[in-house]
C-alpha cells in the first residue's frame, strides 16, 4: 500500500479514535463524574447492582449516541443544502425546515394528540418539507431569484410566521407549552430512546442517499450548465437532495428539537480540510457533526453545572458568529 | 457577486403619490373610522352617539367616561403610535439597505432591545418598569452599532451584508435572551416572557404620553432635505 492510498485510511482511523474519545468524555462527565474505568466496566462487564453502571447504560450512553446521530444528520443536511443551492449560508434552521418541523410536531402531538413515537419523524418531515418549499417559492418569486440573501430573508420570515403559530398553539393549550418549552430550544436532555429508534432508519436512509448524490452535487457546485454538460439531471438531483435534506432534518428535529446552526458550522469547518469535493465533504460532515454535537452537549452539561444549558442555545451562540464571519468574508 | 445590491431592490417610486390630497383624505378617513370602531368595541360596548357624547364632555354614564378616557383612549393612542413608529423604522431601514424585505425585527435591532429589557427584568429586578424604554433604546443602539461595525461597508454587496449580518446578530442575541429566560429566576423570567410576547393590554396614559413625545421629537428629520 502506497503512502498516498494509506492517507485516507489513517485519517478515518484518527477520526474514529477522536469520536470514541468524545463519546467517552461525554459519558464520563456529568452531574456525577464517573471514572473511565467504570465506564469501560459498564460496557464490557455490566453489573446490574451498580448505580454507576445503570446511569451509563440507561442514560448517558443513549444520550451520547443520540447526540452523535443528530449532529451527523444535521451536518450532512447542511452540506447538501449548501452544495445544491450553491449558497454558503444554507442551513436547515435558517431556511425554514426546522421551524416547519417544530410546528408540525407541536401541532401533531399537542393539538391532535398523535402520541406514537413512530409518527414523530413523519410529522416532522411533512413540516420540514412545507417550510422548505415555502421558503423556496417565496425566494424564487422575488426579482434576482434564489440568491443567498433572498433565501435567508425568506427563511427568517417563514420561521417567524411558523414560530408565531407555535406560540398560538401554546396559548391555546398551556399544557403543550410545558411539554415542548425545553424541546423547542433544541436539547439532548431526557430524550426518549423510543423516538430515537424510530428516527434512526430515516437518518441512515438520508445519509446513504446523500452519499449517493455527493458526486453530482460536486458537479452542480461548478454551475448548472457544467453539471448538465457532464450528464447530471439537475432537476432530479435537486428533488432527491431535497428529499435527503428533509429526511435528515426531520429525523433530527423529531429526536432533539431544532438545533440551530449545526448544519452551517460543521460543513464549513470540514471544507477547510477536504476541499470542494462532496464525495469527501458528506462523510466527513457526518463525522464532524457527531463530534461537534458530542462536545457541545458535554459543554452544555458542564458550564453551568448543576444546571444544564439547552444544546440548541450553545450551537446558536457558536454558529451565529461564524455566520456573521461568513457574510463578512465570503459575500 | 457584483449584482448584489440589486437583489430585491426597492422599486423606484415617484417622489410623491399622483394625487396627494385625495390619498391623504382617504387615509385620514380610514384612520378615523378604525379609531371610532376601536373605541366603540370591547366588553363594555359603546354606541356611536355615546362615543361622541363622552368625547365632547357629556358622557351617558360615569362608567362610559372611565372606560373611554382611562382604558380605551390611551390604548388606542399607544397602538397607533407604536404602529406608526414601527412602520417608519422599517421604511428607514428599507431605504438605507435598498431592500424591500428589511425590517427591524428581522435584522437584530428588535432583538437587541429585547435582550436589554429581558436582562433588566431578570438580572436587575430592583429597577422599575420605567427604565425599560431606556434599556430598550440602549440595546437597539448597541445591536445596530455592532451590525454596522461587523458588516464590511465596501462594494456593491454592502446593503446585503448589512442585512445578513443583522440576521446573524439576531440569532446570537435571541439565544442569549433564551438563556436568560430559561435559567433566570422563574418569576422574573415569566414576567419577561409576558413582556416579550408584545401586548398593548396594559397601555396607560404614561405610555401614550411618552410615545407621543418621542414620536414628535423624531418626526421632523423625515421632512428634512432629500439625500440622494
Amino acid at each position: 500500500m502506497t503512502a498516498a492510498r494509506s492517507g485516507p485510511i489513517l485519517a478515518a482511523l484518527a477520526a474514529a479514535g477522536l469520536l470514541v474519545l468524545a463519546v467517552a468524555l461525554h459519558v464520563a462527565v456529568g452531574a456525577k463524574t464517573i471514572p473511565p474505568s467504570a465506564v469501560l466496566e459498564a460496557l464490557w462487564s455490566f453489573d446490574p447492582a451498580s448505580f454507576d453502571h445503570a446511569v451509563i447504560r440507561e442514560m448517558r450512553l443513549p444520550r451520547a449516541l443520540i447526540a452523535a446521530a443528530v449532529g451527523a444528520s444535521l451536518a450532512v443536511a447542511g452540506a447538501l443544502m449548501q452544495g445544491v443551492t450553491r449558497n454558503p449560508l444554507a442551513e436547515p434552521g435558517l431556511l425554514g425546515l426546522m421551524a416547519g418541523a417544530s410546528l408540525a410536531v407541536v401541532v401533531g402531538i399537542g393539538v391532535f394528540g398523535v402520541a406514537a413515537p413512530g409518527w414523530q419523524p413523519l410529522l416532522a418531515a411533512a413540516g420540514a418539507l412545507g417550510g422548505a418549499l415555502s421558503v423556496w417559492v417565496i425566494a424564487a418569486a422575488v426579482p434576482g431569484g434564489t440568491s443567498p440573501l433572498a433565501l435567508v430573508l425568506a427563511g427568517a420570515a417563514v420561521s417567524a410566521l411558523l414560530g408565531a403559530l407555535v406560540t398560538l398553539a401554546h396559548l391555546l393549550d398551556p399544557e403543550s407549552f410545558r411539554d415542548f418549552r425545553v424541546w423547542l430550544n433544541g436539547t439532548l436532555a431526557g430524550r426518549e430512546t423510543g423516538v430515537f429508534l424510530w428516527a434512526l432508519p430515516w437518518m441512515a436512509g438520508g445519509f446513504l442517499l446523500a452519499c449517493a448524490l455527493a458526486r453530482q452535487v460536486t458537479a452542480l457546485a461548478m454551475g448548472e450548465e457544467a453539471a448538465a454538460g457532464v450528464g447530471v439531471d439537475v432537476g432530479r438531483l435537486r428533488l432527491l437532495a431535497l428529499l435527503a435534506t428533509v429526511t435528515l432534518t426531520a429525523a433530527a428535529v423529531a429526536v432533539a428539537g431544532p438545533l440551530a446552526f449545526v448544519g452551517l458550522v460543521v460543513p464549513h469547518a470540514v471544507r477547510v480540510f477536504t476541499g470542494a469535493d462532496y464525495a469527501r465533504i458528506v462523510p466527513w460532515s457526518a463525522f464532524g457533526g457527531a463530534l461537534f454535537l458530542l462536545l457541545v452537549d458535554t459543554a452544555a452539561r458542564v458550564v453551568l453545572a448543576p444546571l444544564e444549558i439547552s444544546a440548541g442555545l450553545v450551537t446558536a451562540l457558536i454558529g451565529a458568529p461564524l455566520f456573521v464571519w461568513l457574510v463578512r468574508a465570503r459575500l | 457577486m457584483t449584482a448584489a445590491a440589486r437583489w430585491l431592490p426597492v422599486k423606484p417610486s415617484p417622489a410623491r403619490p399622483p394625487r396627494p390630497v385625495a390619498a391623504l383624505t382617504g387615509l385620514v378617513a380610514l384612520l378615523s373610522a378604525i379609531c371610532a370602531a376601536s373605541l366603540m368595541s370591547g366588553s363594555y360596548p359603546l354606541g356611536l352617539g355615546d362615543l361622541v357624547r363622552t368625547l365632547t364632555g357629556a358622557p351617558p354614564s360615569d362608567m362610559a367616561a372611565t372606560v373611554l378616557w382611562e382604558l380605551r383612549l390611551p390604548r388606542l393612542l399607544a397602538a397607533a403610535l407604536v404602529g406608526a413608529m414601527m412602520a417608519l423604522s422599517g421604511a428607514i431601514l428599507q431605504n438605507v439597505t435598498l431592500n424591500a424585505l428589511a425590517d427591524p425585527s428581522l435584522v437584530g435591532v428588535s432583538q437587541g432591545a429585547g435582550l436589554a429589557v429581558v436582562s433588566l427584568i431578570v438580572l436587575l429586578p430592583e429597577f422599575e418598569p420605567g427604565w425599560r424604554p431606556l434599556a430598550a433604546l440602549g440595546g437597539a443602539l448597541a445591536a445596530s452599532a455592532l451590525i454596522q461595525a461587523l458588516a464590511r461597508p465596501d462594494g456593491d454587496a454592502a446593503p446585503m451584508r448589512l442585512i445578513l449580518t443583522g440576521v446573524g446578530i439576531a440569532a446570537f442575541v435571541s439565544a442569549l435572551t433564551s438563556v436568560l429566560l430559561t435559567y433566570g429566576q422563574f418569576e422574573q423570567a415569566l414576567s419577561a416572557l409576558a413582556w416579550l410576547a408584545g401586548s398593548l393590554h396594559a397601555a396607560t396614559w404614561t405610555e401614550a404620553r411618552m410615545l407621543a413625545l418621542v414620536f414628535l421629537l423624531l418626526l421632523p428629520p423625515f421632512f428634512g432635505p432629500h439625500v440622494p
